[in-house]
């Protein structure tokens, strides 16, 4: 008891006050709008499919885009919950990401053996592959650093979790821009390059959390 | 209960604003509770080295704190997260220590070549019933769990205790005369 009562007699003389973490609201419109201006700036680069307005008159990939939307918003919103060790008594929302990238990669599942639509656009055979999944990568980059970076001011109890959100958002917001710019409907493609390894990404992201978000 | 509880609110939250002599309080109070809490999942000898862990991780996360929700949760999930850390850390441990068996050599033949010990054990057993012999057996000697030894004989696991403690008894007994 004696070492007990030192120890909270020296923790309670620490003479720096916290500057207490900001509200999750705030951090997630802070963040959303970093990635949204990173996706725009991403998505300019890389332009958008010519095919753009008849693609959104498929109702499936109005879904798939949707799907992508929720997956970016949620990820950050669970990134940010994360932050604080009781996820701000809300620990369900946790599961969400998951969740809306197993209804992705249902969708996606489903696609593959419904009889194709007209609309959808068919790569050549030959065409590009890995490329795909390393644009996704290495746009990641930068956003999955930003959010890494302010999931370390918080004080996360679930690490692996939390790397696997900061890294789910910023594939997410990849596999969007990519999704947009691209003129490839085939689903064993988007499966293969761009589904397939974001989540390889997310489960390198939960690895790296372990340890980057040790307090 | 809940004043208590609402006490270490106002205590914390004054402490998060500066006043020292109300988070030390603040600590003090919540000292026993993490104890409690610790002393259930965890070790005896490792409860006063976690419950101090917790304290520093509560100081280390106090920022994550804004006085406008229960603090409990909050206290728990950290409790809880120190806890696991323990937990894990200790059984990478235990994973990663090993016994050279070279190092046993002189032991080794020691021990199977020595029969005093399993005598002096007969003689100790002598005249305890049979079956409470094999019950301090296969507990004491093999190393069994009373829950084990109740499913080997087809007994209760309470039942096997109650064995066990009349069998240390009539030992003991025995050793006092």
């Amino acid at each position: 008891m004696k070492d007990t009562q030192t120890l909270i007699n020296y923790l309670s003389g620490d003479a720096v006050l916290p500057k207490a973490l900001r509200s999750p609201q705030y951090w997630v419109i802070r963040l959303l709008a970093v990635l949204v201006a990173y996706g725009v700036a991403a998505q300019l680069y890389l332009g958008l499919r010519p095919d753009l307005d008849v693609q959104l008159t498929r109702p499936l990939f109005v879904v798939e885009i949707g799907l992508l939307v929720a997956l970016l918003l949620t990820s950050v919103l669970a990134s940010v919950l994360a932050m604080y060790p009781d996820a701000y008594q809300k620990p369900k929302l946790l599961r969400l990401p998951y969740v809306v990238f197993l209804v992705l990669m249902i969708l996606v599942t489903f696609q593959i053996f419904i009889p194709l639509d007209g609309r959808m656009v068919m790569p050549l055979p030959g065409g590009h592959a890995i490329e795909c999944a390393l644009c996704i990568g290495a746009g990641a980059l930068i956003p999955s650093a930003l959010i890494f970076a302010l999931l370390r001011k918080g004080a996360s109890v679930h690490p692996l979790a939390a790397g696997s959100f900061a890294v789910l958002a910023a594939t997410s917001l990849g596999c969007l821009t990519l999704r947009l710019a691209e003129t490839n409907d085939s689903m064993m493609h988007l499966a293969s390059w761009h589904y397939l390894p974001t989540l390889l990404f997310t489960i390198l992201g939960a690895y790296i959390g372990q340890y980057l978000l040790k307090w | 209960m809940l004043d208590k509880y609402n006490e270490s609110t106002a205590l914390f939250r004054s402490g998060l604003e500066g006043n020292r002599e109300d988070y030390a309080r603040f600590l003090t109070a919540i000292t026993p509770l993490l104890k409690r809490v610790v002393g259930r999942r965890l070790a005896a000898c490792d409860v006063e080295d976690v419950t101090q862990e917790i304290l520093i991780s509560i100081h280390k996360a106090r920022h994550t704190y804004d006085g406008l929700r229960p603090l409990m949760p909050w206290l728990t999930s950290i409790a809880k997260f120190r806890m696991s850390d323990h937990l894990r850390k200790y059984y990478a441990q235990m994973q990663h220590q090993t016994v050279d068996i070279h190092e046993l050599e002189e032991i080794l033949p020691h021990v199977t070549q020595d029969g005093d010990s399993d005598e002096y054990i007969e003689e100790l057993l002598d005249g305890v019933p049979e079956n409470h012999k094999r019950i301090l057996t296969l507990m004491h000697v093999q190393g069994y769990t009373a829950k084990e030894v109740g499913v080997q004989m087809k007994m209760k696991e309470s039942a096997v205790k109650v064995a066990a403690h009349r069998a240390m008894k009539k030992i003991r007994e025995k050793f006092e005369k």
